[in-house]
């Protein structure tokens, strides 16, 4: 049995074309399409809400990996003094 | 996570918790309240404004993530190829028993204690492998006098112990000295992938039987070498462990070189039978560790990456670490002299597959080759492990990259270094959250801890 979800996101949601990306290499048994202003996840393996939370898991996992980014570096930096 | 409903969250420190869609929605809608602000500073997982101790305790604890190679002070030598046994997993790494060109040239020792003469470490740790190294006590004797000057001596002697003379068993007798073999499992399966007919494997059996009553079980580790196409029973395995008092059991899968890896296209990857194997295995060990807890049976490389997750440093274990600098703080001396950054690389190297030498003993091995491959030694930057959760526990293996792919820009998920400790860490964590007792109880067990504490992992949010 398939299981699919939509998620609608808004027009500046800069994380969302990443996101769909690393689903796709994270998750092969998942299948990602973008519909119009939505996103389609349809997968045999993981009900509704299990691909609901793959998609916040991804979603928050991009957005944190920008937030984070000049952080990062900077401890890297301070570590490598 | 794995099943459930619940996300797991790790920061760059490896400090984590579990928590609920509900969180995620307010985390990716910026709407965290000030309670999950809070929560999340509690957790080391963010640092407030103004919080200068949270900064520093947060690059304290990326740094501590870090491996950081010391300078020399752990050999692997090869001091002879050739072997008394002919195991049907050995392709590359064994000479026949009295073939000649396979033992180090009195040049080749020469160069190998004036290299220990070298070290301005206070410790020292030599793992003899071989071939089978008891078939030149000679040499060994001649390397282990060598390193009486250091405070701290740790010798291994990687054997089949299928012959044991007097002059090995007085090298075996120091305390400083442990004993490394193979154990496939029952005699039948030792017999079948070793030992070959019943007396040779009547002789090894005893003679693992006599040093282990002779010496006690806590200097002789083995490790089973498994065929994932064919694994033998479970409790059958761990039986064969328990009966001669081996309480750590490294489950290895057989890993083909060269022409085997042709023979058996399909060996590049661990298949999911050996996954599933190994939690079954797993599984087991917690099962009879509730049932018998007079003792702690464990798979070692499970644990060593438990601790990883919870103890970091705890371990020094070369095979998973990050970053993974190669020729630096070990290295491997062949038979020849010749110097390769891990044995893996030795035996790829041998196979004729691709040299990856990186010098020899008598001049040096800080060439440009090393510095290429440490160039790449980090999982760091990889676009894959950033966006990781178990980037903080996990390694970089560029050799094992190049065995399989023949590359080290092979996209991490696809690799099978990644896919093995993908699979160890979703398992570890479903573990982590589990509420069964007899789960928090080996887990304990495995990290060392004198008591079980309620729960070995946080649920936030």
């Amino acid at each position: 049995m398939a299981y699919a979800i939509r998620i609608e996101i808004g027009e500046s949601e800069a994380a969302a074309a990443p996101t769909i990306d690393w689903i796709s290499t994270f998750y092969p048994e998942v299948i990602v399409g973008v519909e119009g202003s939505a996103v389609r996840l349809e997968s045999e393996d993981h009900d509704e809400s299990r691909l609901r939370l793959i998609w916040l898991t991804s979603l928050a996992n991009e957005r944190l990996l920008a937030w984070g980014a000049t952080e990062r570096a900077a401890v890297f930096a301070k570590l490598i003094q | 996570m794995r099943t459930g409903e619940k996300a797991l969250c790790v920061s760059d420190t490896g400090r984590f918790f579990a928590t609920s869609p509900n969180f995620l929605d307010r985390l990716c809608g910026e709407n965290l309240t000030s309670e999950d602000w809070d929560l999340l500073a509690d957790q080391g997982c963010a640092i407030l404004d103004g919080d200068a101790l949270g900064a520093v305790s947060h690059i304290y604890g990326v740094a501590e993530r870090l491996t950081r190679a010391g300078a020399l002070d752990y050999l692997i030598l090869v001091p002879t190829l050739r072997c008394n046994l002919s195991c049907t997993y050995c392709q590359v790494s064994r000479a026949g028993l009295h073939q000649p060109g396979f033992d180090w040239s009195e040049e080749t020792l020469g160069s190998v204690l004036q290299l220990l003469d070298s070290l301005a470490t206070p410790r020292i740790k030599i793992e003899f492998q071989g071939g089978e190294p008891t078939l030149r006590p000679d040499l060994l004797r001649a390397v282990i006098d060598r390193c009486e000057r250091f405070e701290d001596r740790q010798f291994v002697v990687c054997t089949n112990l299928h012959e044991l003379s007097d002059e090995i068993l007085e090298l075996f007798d120091r305390a400083d000295l442990y004993i490394s073999t193979s154990l496939d499992g029952d005699a039948a399966t030792h017999g079948r992938n070793r030992t070959g007919g019943d007396a040779s494997t009547g002789q090894f059996l005893a003679n693992l039987r006599f040093v282990i009553e002779r010496y006690g079980p806590h200097k002789v580790s083995a490790l089973p070498t498994i065929d994932a196409a064919s694994p033998p029973d479970i409790d059958g395995l761990i039986d064969a462990y328990v009966e001669h008092g081996l309480e750590s059991i490294f489950l290895r899968p057989i890993n083909y070189q060269g022409f085997a890896r042709k023979r058996y296209p399909g060996a590049r990857e661990q298949s999911d039978a050996w996954r599933l194997y190994y939690e079954r295995f797993v599984r087991r060990l917690i099962e009879r560790n509730w049932q018998d807890r007079s003792r702690v049976l464990e798979e070692s490389y499970f644990s060593i990456c438990l601790r990883r997750i919870f103890q970091p440093g705890a371990d020094r274990h070369v095979d998973l670490r990050n970053p993974n600098p190669m020729g630096v703080d070990y290295i491997v001396v062949d038979h020849d002299g010749t110097v390769f950054p891990t044995d893996e690389a030795r035996m790829l190297s041998r196979s004729g597959v691709v040299d990856l030498s990186i010098g020899d003993v008598a001049n040096g091995w800080a060439g440009e080759k090393r510095e290429l491959l440490n160039r790449h030694a980090t999982n760091q930057f990889d676009p894959a492990c950033q966006r990781c959760a178990y980037q903080p526990y996990c390694g970089r293996d560029l050799v094992d990259d190049i065995a399989r792919y023949g590359r080290i820009d092979f996209p991490k998920p696809e690799t099978e270094f990644c896919r093995r400790h993908l699979h160890i860490f979703d398992f570890l964590f479903d573990l982590i959250y589990d509420e069964d007792p007899a789960v928090r109880y080996s887990l304990s067990r495995w990290l060392r801890l004198a008591g079980t504490p309620p729960a070995l992992g946080e649920i936030l949010g």
